[in-house]
């Protein structure tokens, strides 16, 4: 899958943005978290350490002594006493148990108790309210007893805001996410406006309008320097295809200059009084073949010329139908000669804009190659319909036909199918070259269906410009 | 008559000089452009076959030179140059026929020789021993029996009454007589040929249509 460049621009900076946030997220998070249960953690201290100054052992009961009018004391104990309990240490049995914590059931196993009065470390756990962290922490009091005393703080407040900072965390960074995709791809669009300006400037250029050149913002940026680049490359290509025209224009000054020579030479001889029939013979032999070599530089020529650009077609209203109906007529005695039956089929005028010229010569090469491949009484048929937006020309035979792989390569140059199949062996596989040239020049295309032995049928459709 | 052959190409300009010489034209060639406009002024020439490619001078500007003094002498374009708008532009500058290398004497000197005879009266009734053609009433007669012709016939018959005697090669006959170009199909003249032997010539002793191999046809009673 290929992506346009304005997709990937939109693409990456998206992507980026998004890791960015991402990686943002997480350590907020991380950090904010780590914060507050950091703050809970001093919190438990402070209520461990401050409920020590409270408590009062008395044998296996306790109590909790402080000046009730005091509105600071009354509000620390309050909130210390909520969830606390005490153990006897040596024995692990449960002395106190604060209300807060009472539905919970908390109670510690003997061995729990020792555990926690060799190592007194704070541990969290899950309740219906939510979690609480519980610190553990000893006394000994004066008469030597041993008490293991447990505070609780809740951590639903953390817990809660946490959540909430995860879900807002959650909504807003795929929204930002969804807002940079858009400006993304608006800010390339706009980045890469010039690019698609000179991308259409640059198609406009073809092999006849190769002098001229892309326009620059003259403010020497990257852009300015690809159409810098691309007009340096349009120069050479000028440059190149100029010496192209040239080449063909001197070959065909360097090729028939001396044909003109010779043959005028062999005509020459021919005339002289006294030549024996069999030189005779000879000279006319030499002559035709001199005559087959101009005839194959010409179609070289004309494809080069084609093919190159130098030929300008004009264009005007045809009516294929009469040019089909014409050549046909004109053709028939030919195909009469080799005992085939050449007919034209059609249904009404269709007419399309184009070059009566060569698309006469679109015709004539397809008709004259369906003639060269059919075998006597065989049939050869055109017929010019219109298809929606198009006319279409079938040229269909009862020939030779074309192997599928054969039928791929027919319209290139120099192809030629076996010699032996061909009834002559004029041509040089260039008329189906040129049909398809004609046919894109029109800004159509031809395609061939065939079978080997049945015969061929070859369609050219034109599209019907307007006007 | 007098022809200046323009030619840079010394063998091709001796081979034009020879062959119209046979022809009976009094034949003068020049080899590059720098003096031939003025020989061609200087000399009363009847026609003149100019080469484009010119050292010296090009043929187009030798044309104008030629154009500016003698408005009507024939000229014929002869250059290896083929492409349509190079034969559009050369008949636009003036010249009377155009014809492109490599090319036969024969059509040259039948090119040539409808060059000189225009203006002439056309005859309206043709003759070649006992084939007639009334070019009026578009008849054609041998020994006093009709002849039905199609129209690609009669204008094939035509070309070659018009010019019997003279082989007419196949692509001046085709030029003439087609409105298509039939450079692929060689064989359409061929074919036309034969339809037309078997009208004119099938059953009568003296065949009047003659092909010259290596040339093209001819129409006459005294084939060489």
């Amino acid at each position: 899958m290929t992506l346009t460049l304005r997709t990937r621009l939109a693409a990456i900076s998206t992507i980026v943005f998004g890791l960015l946030l991402a990686a943002l997220s997480f350590v907020s998070y991380t950090v904010l978290s780590r914060r507050l249960d950091a703050d809970v953690t001093e919190r438990l201290t402070e209520l461990t350490d401050g409920l020590h100054g409270y408590l009062r052992f008395d044998g296996d009961t306790t109590s909790v002594a402080f000046d009730a009018s005091d509105n600071d004391q009354t509000a620390f104990v309050h909130e210390a006493t909520r969830y606390y309990q005490v153990y006897d240490a040596a024995t692990g049995r449960l002395i106190t148990e604060s209300s807060g914590l009472a539905p919970l059931a908390l109670h510690l196993t003997p061995g729990e108790v020792q555990a926690f009065r060799a190592e007194p470390r704070p541990f969290d756990i899950e309740t219906e309210y939510g979690r609480l962290r519980i610190s553990n922490s000893v006394r000994t009091v004066a008469d030597g007893r041993v008490y293991l005393l447990q505070v609780g703080v809740s951590l639903a407040p953390m817990d809660a805001a946490l959540a909430r900072y995860r879900d807002l965390l959650l909504w807003c960074v795929p929204a930002a996410l969804l807002v940079a995709a858009g400006a993304g791809w608006w800010l390339s669009a706009f980045a890469l406006l010039p690019l698609s300006r000179v991308a259409v400037a640059a198609y406009e250029i073809n092999v006849q309008t190769l002098a001229r050149r892309l326009p620059g913002r003259g403010v020497g940026d990257e852009l300015d320097q690809v159409v810098e680049a691309f007009n340096g490359t349009l120069g050479r290509l000028e440059h190149a295809v100029g010496e192209m025209r040239q080449f063909s224009a001197a070959l065909a000054h360097e090729l028939r200059t001396p044909l003109a020579a010779l043959r005028g030479e062999i005509e020459l001889a021919s005339r002289t009084p006294g030549a024996s029939p069999a030189q005779r013979d000879g000279l006319a032999s030499q002559m035709e073949e001199i005559d087959r070599l101009t005839r194959l530089i010409d179609h070289i020529l004309t494809l080069a010329r084609a093919e190159s650009g130098q030929i300008r077609l004009t264009h005007a209203p045809v009516n294929l139908t009469d040019l089909a109906a014409s050549l046909v007529e004109q053709l028939e005695p030919i195909a009469a000669a080799k005992s085939i039956d050449l007919s034209c089929e059609q249904s009404g005028a269709v007419v399309v804009n184009g070059d009566a010229t060569w698309l006469q010569r679109l015709l004539l090469n397809l008709v004259d190659n369906a003639l060269k491949f059919t075998r006597k009484n065989g049939q050869v048929v055109v017929r010019v319909t219109r298809e929606g937006d198009a006319a279409r020309i079938d040229v269909r035979d009862t020939g030779v036909g074309l192997s599928p792989a054969d039928a791929q390569q027919v319209f290139e140059r120099f192809f030629r199918a076996d010699p032996a199949r061909s009834s002559s062996n004029e041509g040089a596989g260039l008329g189906l070259s040129l049909v398809q040239w004609i046919a894109a020049q029109h800004r159509g295309t031809v395609a061939v269906q065939s079978r080997l032995g049945e015969g061929s049928t070859f369609t050219a459709t034109l599209p019907i410009g307007r006007g | 008559m007098r022809v200046l052959v323009i030619e840079d190409d010394r063998k091709v300009a001796s081979f034009i000089q020879t062959g119209l010489e046979q022809e009976g034209y009094a034949v003068d060639a020049l080899n590059d452009g720098a003096e031939a406009g003025d020989q061609a002024r200087a000399i009363d020439y009847d026609a003149v076959v100019l080469d484009l490619m010119l050292p010296g001078r090009s043929g187009f500007q030798v044309l104008r030179d030629i154009r500016a003094k003698k408005a009507t002498l024939p000229v014929l374009i002869l250059t290896a140059k083929d492409a349509l708008e190079e034969r559009v532009a050369g008949l636009d500058a003036g010249a009377d026929d155009y014809m492109t290398k490599p090319f036969a004497l024969a059509e040259l000197s039948a090119r040539l020789r409808a060059l000189l005879r225009r203006g002439a009266p056309r005859e309206s009734v043709l003759r070649v021993a006992d084939l007639e053609m009334d070019t009026i009433r578009r008849k054609v007669r041998r020994a006093g029996t009709a002849i039905d012709l199609k129209p690609k016939e009669y204008a094939l018959l035509e070309i070659l009454m018009r010019n019997s005697d003279r082989p007419l090669t196949k692509a001046l006959i085709i030029e003439h007589v087609w409105d298509i170009h039939f450079d692929s199909i060689s064989n359409v003249v061929e074919v036309h040929i034969n339809s037309l032997r078997n009208k004119i010539d099938k059953g009568f002793d003296l065949p009047l249509i003659h092909t010259v191999r290596g040339v093209g046809y001819v129409l006459t009673e005294t084939p060489s």
